[in-house]
């Protein structure tokens, strides 16, 4: 006691005020929200939505929400309402030149394919398109269009370009609104299946669509642990959904994508996981990629000015999912 | 455990345990109540969104846009509270789903089997339901519409919202705030022991330091400043030992009277006596000694220890009341006491003598020579000395007197048995004269036992 009292009273003074300041700038408890990732309603997605649906993702961590069109992903990311999504180079191009605030950790997969522009039988190539009503999903079409148009010889102007949501599409060319669609998997398969026929599709594309695993940077601040995770799932799921043999969880995939399990395989196979060790090659060249897209969409229009630059790719997390 | 027997430490252990207490109770009222909040509100959400969402339902659905629906659907699914949601007709067709998976699959296929069986009703009475289970960490919620124009095109949303990760963030709150309130509790109990040491435990410690010091030391004890229940004690503790010294030196100086009031009726009265019955036996001896020589012998014999008494009589006389202070000085009674204490012991006796009658008074040289007599007593009773001596000098401010002698060393007598009267009468004549007693060994071929007695000179 003798000893303790005199050190304790030296002591005292510094002691309350630390533990006063704790008391008084004790940090507020942070709402522990789990991390809400936005596939949207693709093949491109699957491996998500599988990996949720299989429990991969703990409902704690992760809150995967369905939303089913392209372009209402890219307004839910923008807006804040989600963490995560997944989404195009160009979508990407154009959020960044809005002024997101988004890092791309991860080249998920490639279309093969899975986009194409679809046309009514009257017309058999390209040229014929012009002066033609064509549909396409902003976000969704316009890159492979504008591509399509540019390998015939010719300019947006060209063609009568109508805003259209994919799933409307199938009825509107069955009622002779449009003569041609921009249509990526699933709606690929349906309306293939419709007797319309392809005049150019994402494999004839020098820079392919590939599509990015993004999230904001507050999530890449204070969810690292969750995003590295949810990368593992996403590269598990993708490797089992991409072998071509039926995976666990096939069946509810036919129903979300609305195809049979026949069909179902055809639209996996328009599309081209990355493996890991490519994904990172892919990030390594996107700059460069994504300065000849910058170019193309600025020739076009569809951009007013090239994004700022900086660091808007983040490898460290797919080199600590995949050490 | 020394450490609760301190007031200071049981006070602060005391608030501390009872904050402690509270800030438990207070965590188990705030997760309480935060959780009726979360309630209400998760209540209210879904009540809110099943009533919106069917109006909206049944306008899209009566203009056929189901696609509309489905991007309803989903932004349903981005509260984190909603589990799952779908959109039923009375067939139990799911034509809308949070999760697209159960697009077009009955509903029993569904996680809403049971919730959808248990409330369908609704789609009977077109009363929407809102209920908890059991558990109160579901929420289900279902809200009928009509598809198309015609009664019987019912349909309901069913919505099930799970509570769990929002009850649990209510827990962390409340935790929180408690581990907040802890360290607000620990820093108050920090400084409550810091004040009550400082108002409390240094001044108690303080006033038993006076206490002990007012049974050791002469000086008039001190007091606590201030105006608090502890200085009041210190002030009333100092009055009565005034009070009491006042009445011992009383008491002392009514002692000495007595003694002097007896010396003085022996030596006028009984040593004359003894002198005149010996000088009466002496007559007997010349008278005796011409007729009976035997007789006239005894008769010297008587006349020889009358002779003997009136010497013991007239040492006790002086003893009583040392006149010789009075008459020849403090000097001259140290040498009777020297001579007393060679005749009655055999001890050879020796004064070294300075003079320092003009330093001290009356009262004070009767003090100082009772002490020196007290002192050669003691140590030619206890001691054994076979040589012994006084001195008295002054030395600076102080009168000094030392009484050194070869004897055995002073073994205090309170130690063995509990008395030792003379010691104690001794000490108070110390305390009278605010002198200071001082025992040491000089050691040598030979051990001197040395008693150094110091009197401040301004007592004079």
């Amino acid at each position: 006691m003798n000893h303790f009292k005199p050190l304790l009273q030296r002591l005292l003074a510094p002691l309350c005020a630390v533990l006063l300041l704790i008391a008084a700038f004790f940090p507020y408890p942070k709402e522990k929200k789990p991390l809400r990732v936005v596939p949207g309603i693709c093949p491109a997605g699957e491996a998500l939505l599988v990996a949720r649906d299989l429990e991969a993702l703990p409902p704690k961590h992760f809150q995967v929400i369905e939303i089913p069109w392209a372009s209402a992903v890219v307004r839910a990311f923008g807006s804040g309402a989600a963490d995560v999504a997944v989404v195009t180079l160009d979508n990407v191009i154009r959020m960044r030149e809005a002024g997101q605030k988004l890092k791309v950790l991860m080249a998920m997969s490639q279309s093969a394919g899975a986009d194409a522009l679809l046309a009514r039988k009257g017309i058999q190539s390209l040229v014929d398109l012009k002066g033609k009503r064509v549909a396409v999903e902003r976000g969704a079409g316009t890159y492979l269009l504008i591509n399509a148009l540019e390998s015939a010889g010719l300019s947006q102007t060209d063609t009568e370009q109508v805003p259209m949501f994919q799933s409307e599409m199938d009825l509107a060319l069955q009622n002779g609104q449009v003569d041609a669609v921009v249509v990526t998997e699933p709606w690929l398969t349906k309306l293939s299946h419709g007797g319309m026929h392809c005049l150019y599709d994402s494999s004839q594309l020098k820079v392919p669509i590939t599509h990015l695993l993004v999230a904001s940077e507050r999530a890449c601040a204070e969810s690292r642990k969750e995003l590295v995770s949810l990368l593992k799932a996403q590269a598990d799921m993708a490797g089992k959904i991409g072998a071509g043999t039926p995976f666990p969880g096939m069946e509810a995939v036919a129903r979300r994508e609305r195809v049979d399990p026949k069909d179902l395989a055809a639209c996996l196979g328009r599309l081209r996981p990355l493996p890991k060790t490519e994904s990172a090659e892919v990030l390594k060249h996107l700059p460069q990629i994504s300065q000849q897209v910058e170019e193309q969409l600025l020739r076009n229009g569809l951009i007013q000015i090239r994004p700022a630059t900086g660091e808007w790719i983040n490898l460290s997390f797919s080199e600590e999912a995949f050490r | 455990m020394k450490l609760l027997n301190s007031i200071q430490s049981r006070i602060t252990l005391s608030v501390w345990l009872f904050g402690l207490l509270m800030i438990q109770f207070n965590n188990w009222r705030n997760q309480h109540w935060l959780q009726e909040r979360q309630y209400a509100r998760m209540s209210q959400e879904a009540a809110d969104t099943g009533s919106r969402l069917a109006g909206l339902l049944q306008h899209l659905s009566r203009r056929q846009q189901e696609r509309a629906a489905e991007l309803e659907m989903a932004y349903v699914s981005l509260s984190p509270d909603v589990d799952i949601g779908l959109v039923s007709n009375k067939e139990g067709v799911v034509t809308c789903a949070t999760r697209m998976q159960w697009f077009h699959t009955h509903i029993q296929q569904t996680p809403l089997a049971e919730e959808w069986r248990r409330h369908a009703e609704v789609l009977t009475t077109m009363k929407p339901a809102v209920e908890w289970d059991s558990a109160k960490r579901k929420l289900i919620v279902m809200f009928p519409f009509l598809e198309t124009y015609e009664n019987t095109s019912r349909a309901a949303v069913l919505i099930r919202y799970d509570a769990t990760m929002a009850l649990e963030q209510v827990k962390q709150d409340a935790w929180f705030e408690s581990l907040r309130q802890s360290a607000v509790l620990l820093a108050s109990c920090l400084l409550l022991w810091f004040a009550l040491d400082e108002l409390v435990t240094r001044r108690v410690h303080r006033l038993v330091q006076i206490l002990r010091e007012a049974a050791t030391t002469p000086s008039v004890p001190g007091v606590l400043q201030g105006r608090d229940e502890l200085s009041l004690i210190s002030q009333e503790f100092a009055g009565a030992m005034a009070k009491l010294r006042a009445a011992e030196n009383m008491v002392l100086e009514a002692a000495e009277l007595e003694r002097r009031k007896i010396g003085r009726d022996l030596h006028d009265d009984l040593c004359q006596r003894l002198s005149a019955t010996k000088m009466k036996a002496e007559v007997m001896q010349g008278m005796f000694q011409a007729s009976d020589g035997k007789i006239a012998s005894l008769a010297g014999q008587v006349a020889e220890e009358l002779s003997e008494s009136t010497v013991i009589a007239r040492g006790m006389a002086w003893g009583l009341a040392p006149v010789g202070i009075e008459n020849h000085g403090l000097k001259d009674a140290l040498e009777n006491v020297l001579r007393f204490a060679e005749k009655s012991y055999q001890v050879r006796c020796t004064l070294d003598y300075s003079e320092v009658s003009p330093c001290l008074t009356g009262s004070a040289q009767e003090l100082l020579f009772r002490i020196a007599q007290e002192l050669v007593v003691n140590s030619c009773k206890h001691s054994k000395p076979s040589v012994l001596n006084i001195t008295v000098r002054m030395e600076d401010t102080h009168v000094v007197l030392s009484v050194i002698h070869d004897g055995a060393a002073f073994s205090d007598p309170t130690e063995k048995n509990g008395h030792g009267m003379g010691l104690h009468l001794m000490s108070q004549r110390l305390r009278m004269l605010s002198a200071t007693l001082e025992r040491t060994v000089e050691t040598g071929a030979r051990d001197f036992q040395i008693a150094i007695v110091r009197i401040p000179s301004k007592i004079a």
